[in-house]
């Protein structure tokens, strides 16, 4: 018999681990594709999705059914790849002054090359969504990887609507920007 | 003409199709005499096609067992935590029933000393200074009791 995501919250806050598994392999492909798009490492999508239900397990009681447990859970993901984020931006930070003023070269930027078609800077567009910040990532990675509309990004982040506009336009200008000094 | 933030955001609400069928008209009649939203509009277009054209990732049956997993070790852990918590329950009360008792034994054992000291006579005990409490005058009166001749 199918159980909605909610009875099987509800059978988890009491006690029951197999529904929170059948949780789990509900939304498990769903919130790893999200953690891919946001983090580039198949490692770090696992953990950060890991964390996710760790964190989610721990706090199933809390859950309140206000929002879907989608929504819930993809917030928490939220919250955990803003964190493999920073964790990865000091590690970062601390490799390029042990290597150097450049850094292991990953950082490098590439030689400006002629880019006229979306083939070509399908691979760059990676790159630069990773060096976008946190909050200007996620903007990206919901709308333009995952379709979200802009009142379902507004409920998702608990944010209102206008600054989602505001945000994804901003988002959205810094990857010009980034496109920008690519082109020769 | 001018090209401010506000017409940018709006090129990019109309890219995403989050403006009405009215508000939509009159940017689309925009965009025809601007080349600066024409030029914004082109370049968000580049960006999500070529955003679109990424793999998206899916999960192995492996991340996934291994997710599975860590959920497991999380819940032993809980289990674990709870066994911790009523261990120091117990640990606590026997600890405080200890402190208890030991008062109640050093009362006990104080209160008969005062009693005997007050029925034996003898310069030994009458030696004994006060202040060096209750186990020491016991102490005293065990040491001379046990050169009795009627001690077992």
């Amino acid at each position: 018999m199918h159980q909605s995501d909610k009875d099987l919250a509800q059978a988890a806050a009491t006690g029951d681990a197999e529904a929170f598994h059948a949780l789990i392999d509900r939304h498990a492909p769903d919130l790893f594709r999200l953690a891919l798009s946001l983090s580039r490492k198949r490692a770090d999508a696992e953990d950060i999705c890991q964390e996710t239900f760790i964190g989610a397990f721990r706090g199933i009681g809390k859950f309140n059914g206000t929002a879907s447990i989608k929504t819930w859970l993809t917030r928490i993901l939220l919250r955990n790849a803003s964190k493999t984020w920073k964790k990865n931006r000091r590690r970062n930070y601390v490799s390029s002054e042990v290597m150097g003023e450049h850094g292991s070269g990953e950082r490098h930027h590439r030689e400006p090359q002629a880019k006229t078609t979306t083939a070509d800077i399908a691979i760059d567009l990676v790159d630069m969504i990773a060096r976008l910040g946190p909050d200007h990532r996620e903007i990206v990675v919901l709308r333009e990887r995952h379709g979200m509309s802009y009142d379902e990004i507004a409920q998702l982040l608990d944010i209102p609507r206008g600054t989602v506009e505001s945000r994804l336009y901003r988002a959205r200008a810094e990857l010009r920007k980034l496109l920008k000094d690519y082109e020769p | 003409m001018t090209h401010d933030c506000t017409e940018e955001i709006r090129v990019s609400l109309y890219h995403d199709g989050e403006l009405d069928a009215e508000q939509s008209g009159r940017m689309k009649a925009h965009l025809d005499g601007c080349g600066a939203c024409g030029g914004s509009l082109r370049d968000l277009r580049m960006i999500s096609e070529g955003i679109g054209r990424l793999p998206l990732g899916e999960i192995t049956s492996a991340e996934q067992a291994r997710i599975h997993q860590a959920v497991r070790h999380a819940e032993m852990g809980l289990g674990e935590r709870a066994v911790l918590q009523l261990g120091y329950a117990l640990a606590a009360l026997a600890a405080s029933m200890l402190v208890v008792s030991s008062l109640w034994l050093a009362d006990n054992i104080s209160g008969r000393s005062r009693q005997r000291e007050a029925s034996v006579d003898g310069p030994d005990v009458q030696l004994v200074a006060p202040s060096l409490g209750a186990d020491i005058r016991l102490s005293a009166y065990m040491v001379r009791g046990l050169g009795r001749d009627d001690h077992p």
